[in-house]
């Protein structure tokens, strides 16, 4: 039998290789007069074929991860989505809107800040939920008792666990992390 | 040393051993003369695939979950007959699955009682050959 020169790994099923690694095996003269059924060869054959199913089986993942058209891991469509100058939605930390009132301690307090982060606190039944303000508030409204108010103030669940600033667009993303 | 080819040799017939299955040591042992792995032949060969067939356990070898004997579950239950029975099941089906060049004849399995382990006798008879080839051995837990 003339002697195979290539081996063809062009498969991704393991009883393929196997058959491709015993026929590119058995013409080669080293080779030759070898049962490749006998058990002891069967058991390296079978790691050879193995590897190489694992190696093809990694690198078709790898060749599909790296388009977006193909890509099946969320991160990577994620990734890709970034190139193109697009942040793709996730999970939302709950919004409520509240009236707050602030009493100051003296009389000539021009206006009141609500610092970002802020936390307030909130129970329904057993549950106690968090919630922080998104930005910094300036309350300069007054009400005839004196005190600071605000209609409809922003709050979301959680806290801040970082900020990410988008270098072309000035867009602030804040990242809350719910309980 | 050279020796001399007389005419006698040169026209008489030798038979011819045939070589119908080959592998090579599980050790990879090397010739000391041709400096090449070391070959088991014929029935050695046959033998060694029995071997190691039975020290193969279910869910060993990959893409293959139900080849082997699981001999290992059954050594570590209580010696008496009923694994007995079992043994000599499991190793006459997985024989025949798996190792299509030997036919098998006979299989005894004795348990003994008092070193915890089975005496296995298995005379088989390898494809195109007339002699039977017997193997004895016995079965105990390592651990």
């Amino acid at each position: 039998m003339p002697s195979q020169s290539t081996l063809n790994l062009a498969t991704l099923d393991f009883d393929e290789v196997k058959a491709n690694l015993k026929s590119f095996l058995k013409s080669q003269d080293k080779f030759k007069d070898y049962n490749f059924e006998g058990s002891n060869m069967s058991v390296l054959m079978d790691l050879l074929a193995y590897n190489t199913f694992l190696n093809g089986f990694y690198l078709n993942m790898i060749a599909s991860e790296m388009f977006l058209d193909s890509a099946q891991l969320r991160d990577s469509v994620i990734s890709h989505a970034k190139e193109l100058n697009y942040i793709p939605r996730s999970f939302r930390s709950s919004r409520a809107e509240i009236d707050l009132f602030v009493y100051p301690s003296t009389n000539n307090v021009l206006n009141v800040t609500i610092p970002k982060g802020t936390s307030f606190s909130s129970r329904n039944g057993s549950n106690v939920f968090s919630f922080v303000t998104q930005e910094n508030i300036v309350i300069t409204d007054k009400n005839a008792n004196g005190a600071f108010f605000t209609q409809k103030l922003p709050i979301f669940e959680g806290f801040i666990l970082f900020q990410y600033r988008d270098s072309f667009y000035l867009i602030l993303l804040l990242i809350f992390h719910r309980f | 040393m050279a020796t001399q080819v007389t005419r006698a040799d040169k026209y008489t017939q030798v038979p011819r051993s045939s070589e119908t299955s080959s592998d090579f040591h599980v050790d990879l042992d090397i010739h000391p003369d041709t400096l090449d792995v070391l070959r088991l032949t014929n029935e050695n060969a046959v033998k060694r695939s029995i071997r190691n067939l039975l020290l193969t356990n279910n869910y060993e070898r990959f893409f293959d979950p139900i080849m082997g004997c699981n001999i290992t579950a059954m050594l570590f239950e209580p010696v008496g007959p009923a694994i007995e029975q079992q043994l000599k099941t499991t190793i006459e089906t997985t024989i025949r699955n798996y190792e299509s060049r030997a036919a098998i004849e006979d299989i005894t399995v004795k348990a003994s009682l008092d070193e915890n382990a089975y005496l296995v006798s298995l005379k088989f008879r390898i494809l195109n050959k007339v002699e039977p080839v017997s193997m004895d051995f016995k079965l105990y837990r390592i651990r």
